[in-house]
């Protein structure tokens, strides 16, 4: 379009007015005329007027530029401070906030409200907030307070959720539909929870359906459109259905939201429905073309939605099927069927004809998934029909009872791991789980370790040769199934005597999963699938870090679990009170606090089953269990109740094994709390109670028993493992008050790891070695031998950094590390080496402070960041530099102080505090003396 | 504390004639706004935005008495501040935008209303179409300031200028007419 230039523009302007000023029918006429009298401007004049048309048509300069705001940067709205907006949302702005008081918190988004709110108004609008914030749940965003400033403006103080929608996250990453499909099992959680409370959403679309960079779920703004039009004044409601409807997603508003029925839980199902769509086609279900609002309304009411499998028929399906790890013709073929019903159920117009709970979602997306979270893929079977037992009916007997009495017998063998509070917690559990009479004197055997390699080796050919010829026999199928099993635990279960191979463990699991899936519906069957997929999670997770694949097996055994009750009548206690378990193990792997809802369910199942039954066993998964118990309260500083909790445990180990005092096994798990005893009384590398002479009558007798252990078996890799961490353990509470006799203990622990025989070295083994060596470098320090000490700690170093290249996702690997790093920088500041120490402590600190973000309610990476900083502090205090010391120190006694936030004070952290706050006053003097002396 | 500016010599300076104090005058104006901005927006208890209508308002409530009885009537006086508060809007959008575009960017509610707000680029073309206009037919922006910038309504502007509204209305539409075609055609060049 050519520009005017400001003469035309002079003397076309006044024939513009006159025209202007006619109405549209007129102009015609008038622009008729005006071309007889001015040929030479009319073209201009009609083009003018077209321009006005479409201005008009792009609404140009209708929209103002809106209102002046203030900046709220630095204001405070309740407890917190505003730091930076970071959003402004439909219903008002969203800024990042932390605590008034300095009080170090995780930092909190507030979401100021852009109305006004009378008095009798705020009330309601704080009391509802109080019931969403009790929402809590891993995948809902807390709302955390809800409240109205002096002015009446209404504000709500939320998680603050890092991380991007749903949608992109599936798409970015390229997810498969299984596990996109997953990872919205997760949203329906936090929405079956919220349905529990009674809470709608109403308002659930990608945008508040975030993913955080670990995969996690966090689901935002869950009630608050409720929340809202409830707080306010009945005038301000009506501005607000208003603005609210405007800020309401058409796109996700259900049928009954438009027509302004009632709103329950069938209306998230609906919105729910949507994003699933979108996740699973990449498309809307009433189409992907622009629809304007008004179209999209009509759509929402009157259009039934395209059955998704259909909707991978456009010219784009290649790009979506792309997205979804796919070709179009086999997403076509997932989607069809199932997930068409599913869908179409959810998005029915009619409330009532939905899914009426996200729970019934929820089981139907797992029917589609066929139970399938198991990450060794299964060897296929064929089962050719033969007459084979009949044939060989007694071969076939003698040898799956020889294959099962020695598997048993090494199953016997159970250990307790050696982890104290937030590092691999592996709590043994007692899998007695006997598939068949055996005589006692086989069921006891223990053999050498190259025997069970052999012997696992010949047994697995067999088994398989076995699983080929055997038919269709459903008993036979799940002796199969249960030997596989077995086998499995032998081959790398950490929780068993094994051999060291988890991968090969996990093969195994995976045949008699798929076994024992074939076999079906039956209770045996079931059982022995929520024992096998425990097993497979435990691996996955303690073994293998496969965190979510694990957690997902766990979780899926106790749910099989508690299915059997309601199949068979019987009450299931052993098996739910295992998988419960080890639930729980996994849970609190480095948050102890998530861990107390599936323990305290395990806990709760032995002691009712220990009124029902009499015997040993129900009373001893109590002790364990108890046991349990106390690694949390230790977990979380609350030392003094873990004491008290660990002698209660004993006194349950020590009643339930004088029931059955021949067996070894119950024996055994008495020997861990005797660890956990002198560990928590005075073992200074762990959270302790300061009582060196308690912690070294319980180490010291703790160190007898697994002498014994080695003298009976010494190829046990496990039985030697458990005796060099007993023998660090007790140097450890030697260390301070008898250097010498730490040294001794500390070099006849790293023996064993020496002399051993690895033939795939554990990464638990190595790890925990590492810090042995660690501490065992402090000791020589102390000594004065320094050459020494400084190698200890290089090799600590090495493995650590190699553990950590292995398996960047390893915590223990990246604890150790930079443990090591701090540690040997403190010993280069001694040798004077300040540039070395530097390095190591920068490396340090930035290993640190990502396990602390990460877990950031776990003590134990309080602790070992703030003696981080506390060795930085020492640094610039070496160098002089007073301010950098006062700040690092500052920074320390800062992490002690929080540590009440996430759990218990007791002296422990009180007088680490009381350290670092000294150090702090100290660095202060030395700063001002020297500024004194320079004025 | 600064001194206030005698906003009342500036004016009659223009009036009679003297160009170079029209940015004097400008200057003091937008500082005077912008402080005046700042101390509504930083009181606690009000609602946190404010129109600019609102301001104008405010502003000379403030200024006219202070300035004493020959201080311009509200018409005139909103005749020079309409186009600073111009100059302010476009300055306090461009800050807004340049938070919202500013590196890392963490949403806990994604906004859902970007796409219906003026961008900063775009005030700017029209402030820039707008002074052109107030060479050729200063009317035409001064009706534009008033009413895109300030928030005036046509009645409100008619009453200002001593116009009826419905000429008003018209003079609307050619300014956006000029405005339009220009930034167009500057587009596509």
């Amino acid at each position: 379009m050519a520009a005017l230039n400001p003469e035309q523009w002079r003397v076309l302007s006044p024939f513009l007015d006159q025209v202007l000023c006619l109405p549209e029918n007129e102009r015609q006429a008038w622009l008729h005329s005006f071309r007889t009298q001015r040929p030479d401007l009319v073209d201009t004049l009609l083009q003018l007027l077209e321009n006005h048309r479409e201005l008009s048509a792009d609404h140009f300069l209708e929209q103002l530029p809106g209102d002046f705001e203030s900046s709220l940067r630095g204001h405070s709205v309740g407890a917190y401070k505003l730091l930076n907006p970071i959003g402004h949302g439909g219903m008002g702005d969203v800024w990042l906030a932390e605590r008034s008081d300095g009080r170090f918190e995780k930092r909190v988004a507030v979401k100021l409200m852009r109305f006004a709110v009378a008095s009798s108004g705020a009330e309601r609008f704080k009391r509802e907030g109080r019931i969403l914030a009790q929402l809590a749940h891993p995948n809902i965003a807390e709302l955390l307070d809800a409240g109205v400033t002096s002015s009446g403006q209404p504000y709500l103080v939320l998680e603050h959720v890092q991380g991007q929608p749903i949608t992109e996250v599936c798409d970015e990453r390229k997810l498969t539909v299984e596990d996109r499909i997953r990872l919205f099992l997760d949203v329906l959680s936090a929405v079956a929870r919220a349905h529990a409370n009674l809470v709608v959403h109403r308002d659930i679309k990608p945008s508040n359906v975030l993913v955080s960079e670990q995969g996690q779920v966090k689901l935002l703004d869950f009630g608050i459109a409720k929340l809202l039009a409830e707080g306010s004044d009945s005038a301000i409601a009506t501005q607000l259905t208003k603005e609210g409807a405007g800020a309401l997603t058409p796109q996700f508003a259900a049928p009954e939201q438009i027509t302004g029925a009632t709103i329950t839980t069938a209306t998230d199902v609906y919105a729910l429905g949507v994003l699933l769509y979108l996740l699973l086609t990449g498309q809307h279900p009433l189409g992907s073309g622009p629809l304007s609002p008004a179209e999209l309304v009509k759509a929402i009411l009157d259009t039934e939605p395209l059955r998704p499998s259909d909707a991978i028929l456009s010219a784009e399906s290649r790009a979506i099927a792309e997205l979804r790890g796919a070709t179009p013709e086999k997403l076509r073929r997932l989607l069809r069927g199932d997930l068409d019903t599913i869908l179409g159920k959810m998005l029915k117009k009619n409330p009532a004809e939905r899914y009426s709970a996200v729970g019934a979602v929820a089981e139907d997306l797992h029917r589609y998934l066929h139970l399938q979270p198991i990450a060794a893929r299964p060897d296929t079977f064929t089962y050719r029909f033969a007459k084979f037992t009949r044939r060989n009916k007694l071969g076939l007997a003698l040898a799956a009872l020889v294959v099962i009495a020695t598997l048993t017998a090494l199953m016997a063998i159970n250990r307790e791991a050696r982890r104290a509070e937030a590092r691999f917690q592996q709590v043994r559990k007692l899998a007695r789980t006997v598939l068949f009479d055996l005589n006692p004197e086989i069921e006891n055997l223990s053999g050498s370790t190259t025997a069970r390699e052999l012997l696992v080796k010949t047994s697995l050919d067999y088994l398989d040769s076995l699983a080929k010829e055997s038919g269709n026999d459903p008993s036979l199928q799940l002796e199969l199934a249960t030997a596989y099993a077995k086998i499995g635990n032998v081959q790398g279960n950490a929780k068993y005597s094994n051999l060291g191979h988890p991968e090969a463990a996990l093969k195994s699991y995976g045949k008699s999963v798929a076994i024992a899936r074939k076999v079906g519906q039956s209770p045996e069957a079931l059982e022995l699938l929520a024992n096998t997929y425990s097993e497979v999670g435990s691996v996955q997770v303690m073994q293998l870090g496969l965190r979510t694949e694990g957690r997902e097996n766990l979780r899926l055994a106790t749910r099989i679990a508690d299915s059997l009750p309601k199949l068979t009548g019987k009450p299931y206690y052993q098996l739910r009170v295992l998988a419960y378990g080890y639930l729980g193990d996994i849970d609190g792997l480095f948050d102890p606090v998530r861990a107390a809802e599936p323990l305290r369910h395990a806990l709760d199942l032995s002691t009712e089953w220990s009124h029902v039954e009499a015997g040993p066993e129900p009373r001893m998964f109590a002790a364990l269990f108890t046991r349990e118990k106390g690694d949390i309260f230790w977990g979380t500083g609350d030392l003094p109740q873990a004491r008290e909790t660990f002698l209660q445990a004993l006194a349950m180990f020590k009643d339930a094994i004088a029931e059955d005092p021949a067996n070894a096994d119950w024996d055994r798990e008495r020997l861990v709390i005797m660890e956990r005893l002198g560990l928590v009384s005075g073992e200074p590398d762990y959270f302790n109670l300061g009582d060196r002479p308690a912690a070294v009558e319980w180490l010291q007798k703790y160190v007898s028993e697994c002498e014994q252990r080695v003298a009976a078996d010494s190829r046990d890799q496990r039985a030697r493992f458990d005796l060099s961490q007993s023998l660090a353990e007790l140097a450890g509470a030697y260390r301070d008050a008898d250097p010498p006799r730490a040294e001794k203990l500390y070099e006849r622990s790293l023996s064993f790891g020496n002399s051993a025989p690895q033939t795939d070295p554990d990464a638990d083994a190595l790890t925990w070695q590492s810090f042995a060596r660690i501490w065992f470098s402090m000791n020589l320090q102390r000594l004065g031998k320094k050459q020494r000490a400084l190698s200890e700690l290089t090799s600590a170093m090495t493995v650590a950094q190699r553990l950590v290249d292995r398996d960047h996702t390893s915590i223990p690997a990246r604890e150790v590390l930079g443990v090591a790093l701090y540690t040997q920088a403190r010993q280069l500041l001694f040798l004077g080496d300040a540039a070395g120490a530097e390095k190591d402590l920068q490396q340090s600190e930035q290993v640190l402070s990502d396990l602390h973000k990460e877990f950031p309610n776990t003590l134990l990476f309080f602790r070992d960041l703030a003696d981080c900083y506390q060795a930085k502090g020492d640094l610039a205090a070496h160098r002089s530099d007073w301010q950098a010391a006062k700040l690092q120190y500052e920074k320390s006694a800062n992490l002690w102080e929080h540590w009440t936030d996430v759990g218990q004070s007791t002296s422990y952290d009180q007088q680490r505090r009381q350290q670092a706050c000294t150090a702090v006053r100290n660095a202060s003097k030395h700063l001002h003396e020297h500024s004194s002396s320079l004025r | 504390m600064d001194v206030q500016p005698n906003l009342l010599s500036l004016i009659d300076s223009v009036e009679r004639g003297d160009t170079s104090c029209a940015n004097a005058l400008f200057s003091a104006l937008y500082a005077e706004l912008r402080r005046l901005a700042a101390r509504e927006l930083a009181r606690q208890g009000v609602p946190l935005s404010l129109s600019p209508t609102t301001l104008l308002h405010q502003a000379y409530i403030e200024i006219a008495p202070r300035e004493g009885p020959s201080f311009p009537d509200r018409a005139r006086f909103m005749g020079y501040a309409a186009r600073v508060m111009r100059g302010l809007i476009i300055d306090h959008v461009r800050s807004r935008h340049a938070q919202k575009r500013g590196g890392q960017f963490e949403i806990t509610s994604a906004p859902t209303d970007f796409e219906h707000t003026v961008d900063d680029r775009e005030l700017t073309r029209i402030s820039g179409a707008l002074d052109e206009l107030a060479e050729v037919e200063p009317p035409l922006a001064q009706i534009v300031d008033l009413r895109f910038f300030c928030g005036f309504t046509f009645a409100e502007i008619a009453a200002m200028k001593g116009i009826s509204e419905r000429t008003a209305q018209r003079q609307w539409e050619k300014a956006r007419i000029y405005l339009h075609r220009k930034i167009r055609s500057d587009l596509e060049v």
